[in-house]
């Protein structure tokens, strides 16, 4: 989100979101936060034999690791990326 | 966080969020449907962050939209529960879809799209051999009413909430909490107020 903030909205988004109901592409993530989330992300999906699902049907996935994900972009209070792991979600999308 | 700003305004919540992983061989896709049709969230005033950690086009699966949708109301939606679908209900709208309005929001690695709670969207079947990998989380404010007998819970994210619909959970830290027992709880009540069956 620091990226993001650096790199300054781009000035139709609200506009263009209203008439059409979404907007992209946003960059969010410079390439060491990438690279770290990339990094995590595998090793928590290797660690769990190929998932990120706790429950549900197939492919239908419950997040363990979304809140902690969501703290390491910087989207919630807090704050900026440590430990990756734990967290909570939903089943939804 | 400052683009969603732009669009909900200072005062938001997490209410969700949840990996979207297809790998290559996946043979999960996600069927038409508007978000706004099931999670029983009023006003709208709720968007998507879709964040990419991988490529995510057409030959992997990315997520397709059918812009403008969200102004057209709520179309009726049947519940498939289809094996491959990757949705809860295996969710689907009940009605043919112009696929040549589809438009692939088309991701490189570290952007997002942003979608709005009613748009009409999707995803296909990863043919790829590269993988997919995304995020979305779901925005809020604080105004927004979640329909369940059971209070739903959220995250503030920033500024402020003084309507005090959602039972707010600490933010993620490391101060030791049981982060497993938080996740589960939260998990549950989304559950019961999504699913049909689990309301009360």
């Amino acid at each position: 989100m620091e990226f993001m903030m650096q790199n300054s909205l781009p000035s139709d988004l609200k506009n263009h979101y209203d008439a059409n109901g979404y907007y992209f592409p946003l960059p969010v993530l410079d390439e060491t936060e990438l690279q770290e989330l990339q990094r995590s992300f595998f090793e928590f999906y290797d660690k769990n034999e190929g998932t990120t699902a706790i429950s549900g049907a197939a492919g239908s996935i419950s997040d363990p690791i979304g809140d902690s994900f969501v703290r390491a972009l910087g989207l919630s209070s807090g704050g900026p990326p440590e430990n990756i792991g734990g967290g909570r979600g939903d089943s939804r999308a | 966080m400052a683009a969603v700003e732009a669009i909900l305004g200072h005062d938001l919540l997490i209410w969700g969020s949840r990996w979207f992983t297809k790998m290559p061989g996946d043979t999960t896709y996600i069927s038409w449907h508007q978000d706004a049709t099931y999670w029983a969230l009023n006003p709208p005033q709720v968007t998507t962050a879709w964040v990419a950690l991988s490529e995510s086009g057409p030959e992997n699966g990315c997520m397709r939209v059918l812009p403008g949708s969200h102004k057209g109301g709520l179309m009726p939606q049947i519940d498939t529960y289809a094996a491959d679908n990757a949705l809860s209900r295996g969710q689907e709208i009940a009605a043919e879809v112009d696929e040549s309005e589809a438009l692939d929001l088309v991701l490189r690695p570290g952007e997002m799209s942003l979608h709005h709670i009613g748009i009409v969207h999707g995803s296909q079947v990863n043919h790829s051999l590269k993988p997919r990998i995304g995020i979305a989380i779901r925005y809020i404010t604080p105004a927004v009413v979640q329909e369940t007998h059971e209070k739903p819970v959220a995250v503030l994210a920033q500024g402020l909430d003084t309507y005090g619909n959602f039972e707010l959970l600490p933010p993620p830290d490391d101060s030791g909490i049981d982060l497993q027992e938080i996740q589960s709880t939260a998990a549950r009540r989304m559950m019961k107020s999504i699913l049909p069956g689990k309301r009360n």
